[in-house]
């Protein structure tokens, strides 16, 4: 069964449309590129996936299912900015994923944490910017989901933090598990995805595998999607 | 899970709600000594801090009396529509559970503010010299309730309870009230506080003309049948209508919070 | 190791290549465990299923074989790392011959360009 589906699936704000008949769906194991440039409907996708939004119409399925706590418990969810409570300290946080998510592996956000020369007695609050980030992938990472949703996670920064932010990703995913990586920034990303989706004005522009990209076209995923959407 | 989600509010609120009552009883303690000053022949300079002092703890009480509505209101903004939301609103959990956790929580803060206030003007107000006030305090309150509940014709204990849940009934409505209000304003893109603010007035407002609409309706359209009832019968209808009325704002305005959040959602 | 990965072609076909170099130049030695999957792909930042897809080409080769739970090995086959070796040197003339063909080099130009290098070398 697919992972993600999406089926005629539609959301507008105020009459404006965010995306429109959208037919989408991703299979178990796959790590999925979600591209487009900003105000493609990227974040309302995702969104959407996380029952943090309804549909104006369609339907978004979660291994079968509509947005729910069901759902939720097996959707490990990264946010394109920082949730988590700033008065907690770092070990506080790790307990609170811990207590509410039963998929949650202590023992590796301990020791991504660890390797981070984290201090978990600090507070969020007196992290920089990028170290929160960085928490808070680990945190996510830690789930043994069904499915991830990464929103943004490179998103202005510096290329140090984005090879660590993907070698994280990718030591740490569930192998049954499908990973969408939404972003802007295609080139950094390339190289770890399966398959990208073009999103454009809220609509599915192209889904198909890196590999068939490169082989057929001789370009690689960034070079096409310059082209295709080319100011 | 809902268990959980209490054991985690509490946590969040008592690490603002504990240095408050700590900060009162440090006001009302400082407060005591300051009576002595006021009684002696001091500077004029103490005087005054003496009596800054206690129109502190006058205030410090008031504010501890809203403090739990505020905490509470605060606590549901920052836990659910601004960017915490995008962490919490994705836990396996739903919606009912998360509001449950928030009412229980905050009615559990009232009591203890309620209790806290009632302490610290005991503390202000008992004479320590003679410690043997206390049991004397106690047993003139016994006499007292025993005397009411002969008035009462026994049910003391009856109209106590319905006073406690017209108290938690209350608590509970005016959370949720300040809760829909958010649940609304947040919904819009622009604006969200005011919006809140606007739609906080907006409520108040309806309620009271639903009250006032109610009452008319009681005592003067109704006003024979009342004539009928004793005392005690008429105490208990009152409440009956009371409880009711509370019941169905809190109703409303948790389906008007629920709908909202659930499908009005609009985290920035 | 060295990851670097051209636009031009799949990046599997590229791993595949990399990782037969590695084999050839004898970064992983003959009947050596290779590193698992994920070990890899977090190494050179890749796709698990890239990694995956580059390692069965390398069985089909024969320059690698799998035990079921013990991982993968580079084959103890000599011979095999030899062929492989040869098939890469050939393919690395080829281009040679190609590029040099573009300045209008002739074999005989080639040759003695190489002799010329013969000498130089220590």
């Amino acid at each position: 069964m697919n992972i993600l589906e999406c089926k005629a699936l539609t959301k507008r704000y105020s009459g404006k449309s965010a995306l429109e008949g959208v037919e989408l769906s991703i299979e178990p194991g796959r790590i999925v590129g979600l591209l487009g440039p900003n105000g493609s409907g990227k974040t309302t996708l995702i969104k959407l996936a996380n029952g943090l939004l309804t549909p104006t119409s369609g339907e978004i399925l979660i291994d079968g299912k509509a947005p729910s706590p069901e759902t939720k418990a097996i959707v490990s969810y990264l946010p394109d900015r920082n949730a988590l409570p700033d008065w907690m300290t770092v070990a506080q946080t790790v307990d609170y994923y811990a207590d509410f998510y039963a998929d949650f592996r202590r023992d590796a956000a301990q020791e991504m944490i660890q390797r981070l020369g984290l201090d978990v007695s600090q507070r969020v609050k007196t992290l920089s910017k990028g170290t929160r980030e960085k928490l808070q992938l680990i945190l996510v990472m830690s789930r043994a989901a069904k499915l991830y949703l990464l929103d943004e996670p490179i998103g202005g920064v510096d290329p140090a933090t984005r090879d660590y932010i993907l070698r994280t990703i990718i030591g740490n995913y569930n192998e049954d598990a499908s990973v969408v990586i939404s972003t802007h920034l295609i080139a950094d990303v390339e190289q770890v995805l399966d398959e990208v989706i073009f999103l454009q004005n809220g609509r599915v522009e192209r889904h198909t595998t890196v590999d068939a990209i490169r082989g057929e076209t001789g370009k690689s995923v960034d070079e096409l999607f310059r082209e295709v959407f080319k100011c | 899970m809902l268990t959980k989600l209490i054991r985690h509010e509490f946590r969040a609120t008592s690490r603002i709600m504990w240095p408050i009552f700590a900060g009162m009883l440090a006001l009302t303690l400082a407060m005591r000594a300051s009576q002595n000053v006021l009684q002696n022949e001091s500077p004029w300079l103490l005087n005054l801090l003496a009596v800054l002092v206690t129109i502190g703890f006058v205030f410090g009480i008031m504010a501890l009396c809203f403090a739990p509505l505020v905490l509470s209101a605060v606590r549901f903004r920052d836990h659910l529509l601004k960017d915490e939301g995008y962490l919490t609103l994705t836990l396996p959990v739903n919606m009912h559970q998360l509001l449950a956790s928030k009412l229980i929580v905050s009615a559990v803060w009232y009591a203890a503010a309620f209790l806290a206030v009632v302490l610290l003007c005991m503390i202000g107000a008992f004479d320590f010299s003679d410690w043997r006030v206390v049991p004397q305090f106690a047993a003139d309150f016994l006499r007292a309730f025993r005397k009411l509940d002969g008035a009462l014709q026994g049910q003391a204990l009856l109209f106590a309870l319905e006073l406690f849940l017209f108290c938690v009934l209350g608590v509970t409505a005016v959370s949720l009230i300040v809760y829909a209000a958010y649940a609304v304003g947040f919904s819009f893109n622009k604006h969200k506080s005011a919006l809140t603010a606007v739609s906080v007035l907006v409520f108040f407002q309806l309620v009271q003309f639903a009250a006032i609409a109610v009452l008319a309706n009681l005592f003067c359209d109704g006003f024979t049948a009342w004539s009928s009832l004793t005392g005690v019968q008429a105490g208990n209808a009152i409440f009956a209508v009371a409880l009711v009325c509370e019941l169905i704002v809190c109703v409303i305005f948790y389906l008007v919070t629920y709908f909202f959040l659930t499908r009005k959602l609009n985290l920035e | 190791m060295e990851w670097q990965f051209r636009n031009d072609s799949p990046i599997y076909t590229q791993l595949t290549q990399r990782l037969t170099q590695a084999i050839v130049a004898g970064e992983f030695r003959p009947g050596e465990r290779l590193p698992s999957v994920r070990e890899l792909a977090v190494e050179a930042g890749v796709n698990p299923n890239t990694v995956q897809r580059a390692l069965a080409d390398l069985e089909r080769d024969g320059l690698v074989f799998s035990q079921r739970t013990a991982g993968r090995f580079v084959t103890g086959d000599v011979s095999m790392i030899e062929n492989a070796k040869l098939r890469l040197a050939d393919q690395c003339v080829e281009n040679f011959l190609s590029e040099m063909a573009k300045l209008g080099c002739g074999r005989d130009e080639v040759i003695a360009l190489l002799q010329g290098r013969k000498e130089e070398e220590p």
